[in-house]
């Protein structure tokens, strides 16, 4: 074999070792095939260096664009549930039983997961912008974040339908013989499509990830103009700052309960919001890169 | 010129020898020794993912040419075109700034 074919033999296999295959493997070796033929004296690089430089780059831009279109997708989703939840209001007339309650419940939480998750992808992503390469750990809490996101809104537009289902199905609310009935599933189908159309994305970034070392910022890196004020309450210590959040959002919502002359459900349900911010950050804090 | 010196300005130089003609990326590099006349001491190598960077950002599109050999073609997009109108004013900015307080 000549130096330019061990060359290119070289570069094939080692773009396979940094995870990248297919068509644009072939190209690349193609275009530095062509270099050759054009030099065959160049100093291309060393293979390995050029495939991690490659891989970098590209587990980089992946990351990014699975963060932008998972938000993109669950902005659209989210838009679509409100026409749903629209839609489902003369339905839901017929009263809650338990299967309602479970399914709301998971799907107000999921929801919430779906919204956090998204966001905070979204903002580590614009932090991140413009740079050719980040970090491993960057790029898998952006995978993540778009991941947990998308499923937590699919998990969102199911669990509300499936509780309808089962009532249309028990008899308790004669679905199809109201008017609105077709736009809440076609809202459903069309979210779920949406949100499942981003997932590939999110594979993608998942199956190439930068070879970069080194540490990824936690929430406060991700909030930009906010980080100091956040710093400060944070006072060197992130469930610090949970525990703050936690106890805004229950205390706006007591006062929400308040103000609908309510206020012995506002303090419920803001213990309960809290809670679950609280138990969220717990469970998913770590593997989200928010907290370290 | 060494490639230390170059870090953050790669994807300008790409794209102003693009910005002329079409061109595949052994002519890149051509141009770019050209144009320096020798001087930029560039590792040839680190073109293409600058390339494909470029193109992924969408300041530059290619297509495959087949004369004579299988090879990739840049040329610059129109959103290229303006990024390299941004850089142009910001390097002259840049220069006359580090000029003025270094003369």
């Amino acid at each position: 074999m000549t130096d330019t074919g061990q060359y290119l033999t070289d570069l094939h296999a080692q773009l396979a070792r940094a995870g990248i295959r297919g068509a644009r493997r072939e190209r690349i070796v193609t275009e530095f095939g062509d270099h050759l033929g054009c030099d065959p004296d160049a100093d291309l690089g060393d293979p390995a260096a050029l495939a991690t430089q490659f891989a970098d780059e590209l587990g980089t831009s992946f990351a990014r664009t699975a963060a932008f279109q998972a938000f993109l997708a669950l902005s659209l989703a989210g838009i679509l549930v409100v026409v749903r939840a629209v839609a489902l209001l003369p339905l839901n007339a017929g009263g809650f039983g338990t299967a309602d309650t479970v399914s709301l419940l998971i799907s107000a939480l999921a929801a919430q997961v779906a919204f956090v998750a998204g966001g905070l992808g979204l903002l580590r992503a614009l932090r991140l912008r413009g740079r050719a390469t980040i970090p491993r750990e960057d790029a898998s809490a952006l995978m993540r974040r778009a991941g947990i996101g998308l499923a937590a809104g699919v998990l969102t537009i199911v669990a509300f339908p499936l509780s309808q289902a089962h009532r249309a199905h028990s008899g308790t609310v004669a679905i199809g013989s109201h008017p609105t009935n077709l736009w809440w599933p076609l809202a459903s189908a069309a979210g779920v499509v949406m949100l499942v159309a981003a997932a590939p994305a999110v594979v993608r970034a998942a199956r190439l990830r930068p070879h970069t070392a080194g540490p990824a910022g936690d929430l406060l890196a991700d909030l930009g103009p906010l980080q100091p004020v956040a710093a400060r309450i944070a006072g060197g210590s992130l469930n610090r700052l949970a525990f703050v959040i936690a106890a805004g959002i229950a205390i706006v919502m007591a006062l929400a309960g308040a103000a609908a002359n309510d206020p012995y459900d506002g303090i419920l349900r803001g213990l309960l919001e809290g809670g679950v911010f609280l138990g969220g950050y717990a469970v998913l804090g770590r593997y989200l890169g928010i907290r370290r | 010129m060494e490639a230390e010196q170059l870090k953050g300005h790669l994807d300008g130089l790409v794209l102003a020898v693009i910005a002329g003609e079409p061109k595949h990326g052994y002519a890149v590099i051509e141009a770019l020794k050209v144009r320096s006349q020798g001087r930029l001491d560039l590792p040839e190598g680190t073109v293409y993912p600058a390339l494909h960077r470029l193109e992924r950002n969408g300041l530059l599109a290619s297509d495959w040419s087949d004369t004579g050999r299988r090879r990739r073609v840049y040329r610059l997009t129109t959103k290229g075109e303006r990024e390299l109108g941004i850089r142009r004013r910001r390097w002259r900015e840049f220069a006359s700034t580090v000029e003025a307080v270094l003369a």
